[in-house]
């Protein structure tokens, strides 16, 4: 449905990631050569693939878009997760990841009635209960040993999220135990793969993870550089999401070492390098809004600038053309002008005012100036809060993202003139 | 001798672990020198021995003509220390023949602590009797097995499973993957041909699909097999091969895994210095990467190597270490397993009472984390702890325990062991009979398994047995099966204590000639 009158527009810009392709617009992005790496790829081994981009760049968007893809050739069978619905995103550790992992697995097959062998799942279950101290009730017994297994998962994936102490508890328990845990998972995907509904096809698993973007970057980092041998030893192929920040990091070379490849989902383009616009990539922003809306409900001109303002974040686009629609409602007005746009332009900087320090101005500054940013831990706090953006043309350049060039500007010129006063 | 040489004053210090062997010195003694014999018994109100031998002399108890024997020397620590160093003079003065019986560990302090009285004292170490007593073992851990499971049945269904997918697995990497479980598996069952069988084939395919880590891992699988049929040397070339390689691709915790398993190979050639230097170069990796249960582990190892060279109270050192990170980090199993480790190297302090406690913590945990195997290993510690304090009807009672047990997970090796230490709690009961029956059960489960070396110390506790009860043709009868079996498996230090006993035998037989010509073969050996 597209919006025709102006309050629709709101529930349609919902910032939600897309899942199907009614409002999806084609752009440049990694997904195409995943889809053909995992289906034309000698797959001789399962892949790892690290998949990243800005906050709000439109990843799990694209990964619902490559869960589609993957899925037409038949030659896969998809567990897609989000970590932020499994697990609790504050506190990760790859104990959680793995026992998740396996889990979804697991409850995807049952749900698609694909059973395991009746020993495995007699097996599996008894060390669950074991490692986990959950209590398997009479009727869950009655309903057959594989029901039971998956009530047992689902109850444990419910602790995990909620119960902090469970958590810490399962933790210890397990950490000794890793091989074992691995070993369980991996006897569970051959189980699975060898089921006759797979097998004929030779269809094999592949796991999405989704939101890992979403850890603070601590936990981020002491997950994928700490524990990445770990995340790699379920032999299925994978697909983590981990946040860009990480990419940046001192360790990402070594992080990188562990995965068969990692992609990045760019930003859209409003500017080239040279400081050109980028025409083609601005009508990529322009074809998303007239998917979801009459353009004559929007002006020209405001069209522009948020586009210009937006640094080709998805997030920050959607975001602004949805409070500037509730402005224009407040102003009586059927169309969404310059000056909608602009106060909402306005309250997002002072969302950025508030966050940075004066140590973030300096090294803004400098990769205003160069386009380029060196690596420090200040920049990937940058990163992670969105202040600076990358590109990706044939060689990667940044930015300061164009909410903040004012703030910038205005605070450089108050250093230099407090400077000229001093002497 | 000495005693009766003596024309002053002389004090033995009679090291000697074990109270039934203490008694069984006295009754010796009492046999063959004529001199009246005195005993003190130390106890928590009467620490003071000079003094009291001082009161005893002067209201005319003793004189020059009695040895004073001296017990209990452990219920008056530590005040008795100095007592000994200060008034060593009234030993010499009063001419007193004494003897003083004490433990290993009692006799380090006296070393250490006072050092005039040692200087003066003759050292005399009485060793154990030669029999099998089995159970009281530090563990060890090794890591390349990180299986766990509670019984052989969990992993003999578990090897089901694997087995039943590598038969529909197509792809070389689950292949792979599964020969390299099943390898680790049947490892720790101890089924060593399938197990190298299955290494071997992972180590195949992992080259073919160039995956280090997986090379890596087989190749330390084939050394840990070399490892279990006590083929050192060979396991040592493997596990350098996979050291090499973890080295070569960075994989630290890989080479912390082959270091370990490097110092546990040495450990088991003897070579306990090298012992020592593998577990300390793993020790630098964990504490690197922030492993604590891999430095918890390492501190486990150096505490066995210790303990093998004879250092016991360094070994308590890190054995206190590592029951530090598992407590802190909540690994039920290792603190178990290190109180049990603490039990044995107390025991082997003589200082029973402390072994005792850390071995009933142990079996504390294992009964509360439902661990079967560990609470039955357990009860056998406890079951020894209380045969060397000589009582003997407790030792039993545990060791009954540790039976039952052993039937119920149907592990037919343990249970076996079970009925050796019921054995030789009996032969120490004089109740010979019923050790003969305990030491043919086993001896019946031993040969149906198929375990030589178990079937060969039931042969020497046989023997004992009919020593004891003054069969001595019947026992060198069994002494020669235990010796064919021992030299067939190359059991050398074994052979020693079968000579020795073999020796005692002929001479109660009279046969001083062999006595003496076994005696010297015994000799020979070491």
């Amino acid at each position: 449905m597209k919006a025709d009158n102006i309050s629709q527009i709101y529930n349609i810009f919902s910032i939600q990631p897309l899942v199907d392709k009614e409002y999806y617009t084609k752009r440049q992005s990694p997904v195409d050569e995943i889809v053909k790496r995992l289906i034309v790829g000698t797959t001789e081994k399962p892949e790892k693939f690290l998949f990243t981009g800005h906050r709000g760049s439109g990843k799990s968007t694209e990964l619902n878009i490559l869960s589609d893809e993957v899925k037409k050739y038949n030659k896969y069978f998809v567990v897609k997760f989000s970590v932020s619905e499994t697990l609790s995103i504050y506190d990760i550790t790859y104990i959680d990841l793995l026992l998740t992992i396996g889990s979804e697995i697991y409850k995807q097959a049952f749900k698609n009635d694909i059973k395991i062998s009746k020993e495995l799942c007699k097996d599996l279950s008894e060390w669950m209960i074991k490692r986990t101290k959950i209590e398997i009730t009479e009727e869950n017994v009655s309903a057959g040993l594989e029901a039971g297994l998956n009530y047992l998962l689902g109850k444990l994936g419910t602790k995990m999220r909620v119960e902090a102490t469970t958590r810490e508890e399962i933790r210890k328990e397990l950490k000794p135990r890793l091989g074992d845990l691995v070993e369980k998972i991996n006897t569970m995907i051959y189980s699975i793969e060898d089921n006759s509904k797979l097998m004929e096809s030779d269809k094999k698993i592949i796991v999405i993870i989704d939101d890992l973007d979403k850890l603070d970057l601590k936990r981020a980092e002491e997950l994928f550089y700490e524990s990445s041998n770990s995340l790699t030893l379920p032999n299925c192929s994978i697909i983590y999401t981990i946040p860009l920040s990480i990419v940046h990091s001192n360790e990402y070379t070594q992080i990188k070492q562990n995965f068969t490849d990692a992609f990045i989902l760019p930003n859209i383009r409003v500017w080239k390098s040279n400081g050109e616009k980028d025409e083609e990539e601005r009508k990529t922003l322009t074809t998303i809004l007239e998917k979801r809306m009459d353009l004559k409900l929007i002006s020209n001109e405001a069209i522009n600038i948020a586009i210009e303002n937006s640094g080709g974040n998805l997030y920050h686009f959607v975001y602004m053309i949805r409070s500037a629609c509730i402005n224009a409602i407040m102003r009586n007005r059927n169309k969404i002008e310059i000056e909608d746009i602009n106060s909402t332009i306005n309250n997002m900087r002072n969302d950025f005012d508030r966050i940075l320090r004066k140590e973030h101005y300096l090294i803004l500054d400098e990769i205003h100036r160069t386009k380029v940013a060196v690596d420090g831990k200040i920049l990937l706090e940058l990163f992670h809060n969105l202040s600076v953006l990358e590109y990706l043309n044939a060689k990667r350049w940044c930015d300061v993202h164009p909410l903040i060039v004012p703030l910038l500007k205005e605070r450089m010129e108050k250093q230099k003139n407090s400077k000229d006063t001093a002497r | 001798m000495v005693l009766k040489l003596a024309n002053s004053g002389v004090i033995l210090l009679v090291e000697c672990n074990n109270i039934p062997l203490r008694n069984e010195i006295i009754k010796t003694l009492n046999e063959r020198i004529n001199f009246k014999f005195y005993t003190i018994v130390l106890d928590e109100k009467n620490k003071n021995l000079p003094a009291r031998m001082y009161m005893d002399f002067e209201s005319k108890k003793i004189d020059e003509k009695t040895v004073v024997l001296v017990e209990g020397i452990e219920n008056a620590l530590p005040e008795i220390i100095g007592y000994l160093n200060w008034s060593r003079e009234i030993f010499l003065k009063l001419k007193l023949r004494t003897i003083i019986f004490c433990p290993i560990y009692i006799m380090d302090e006296i070393i250490k602590s006072a050092p005039d009285f040692y200087r003066f004292a003759n050292r005399i170490t009485i060793k154990e009797k030669n029999e099998f007593v089995e159970g009281t073992k530090m563990q060890m851990r090794s890591f390349v097995s990180d299986i766990y499971y509670d019984n052989e049945n969990e992993l003999k269904d578990r090897i089901k499973i694997q087995e039943h997918l590598l038969s529909n697995a197509e792809d070389d990497y689950k292949v792979a993957d599964i020969s390299l479980n099943l390898g680790k598996m049947y490892l720790k069952i101890c089924n060593y041909d399938k197990s190298i069988m299955y290494f071997k084939n992972s180590k195949n395919l992992y080259e073919k699909l160039n995956d280090k880590k997986g090379i890596l891992m087989s190749i330390m699988g084939v050394g840990l097999v070399h490892n279990g049929l006590c083929d050192f040397k060979k396991a040592i070339v493997f596990l350098e091969n996979s050291l090499k390689i973890a080295k070569e691709i960075g994989d630290k915790a890989g080479e912390s895994k082959c270091y370990t398993n490097l110092g546990n190979a040495y450990q088991s050639l003897g070579d306990f210095r090298k012992a020592i230097e593998f577990p300390e170069n793993s020790l630098k990796i964990f504490k690197e990467i922030g492993d604590k249960a891999g430095e918890s582990a390492c501190y486990t190892d150096l505490g066995v190597a210790y303990y093998n060279l004879g250092d016991f109270r360094k070994a308590i050192v890190f054995l206190e270490n590592s029951l530090k990170i598992d407590k802190e980090i909540g690994d039920k199993a290792g603190e178990s397993a290190c109180y049990t480790n603490l039990g044995v190297a107390y025991q082997s302090l003589g200082d029973f009472r402390k072994a005792i406690v850390f071995l009933e913590n142990s079996l504390k945990i294992a009964k509360e984390i439902g661990d079967k195997a560990g609470e039955s290993a357990c009860y056998t510690n406890l079951g020894n702890a209380y045969q060397s304090l000589g009582d003997f009807r407790k030792a039993i009672e545990f060791h009954e325990n540790s039976l039952k047990i052993k039937k119920e997970i149907g592990d037919k090796a343990g249970e076996s062991k079970c009925y050796r230490n019921l054995g030789v709690a009996y032969d120490s009961l004089d109740d010979f009979r019923k050790a003969i029956e305990f030491h043919e059960n086993s001896l019946k489960i031993d040969k149906e398994i198929g375990d030589k070396a178990g079937e060969s110390a039931c042969y020497t506790n046989l023997g004992v047995a009919y020593y004891n009860l003054g069969n001595f043709r019947k026992a060198i009868e069994f002494y020669l099966k235990a010796e064919k079996f021992f030299e067939e498996i190359g059991q050398k230090h074994y052979l020693k204590f079968v000579y020795e006993n073999m020796s005692l035998a002929y001479q109660r037989m009279n046969n001083h000639e062999k006595a003496e010509e076994y005696k010297r073969i015994a000799y020979k050996i070491y």
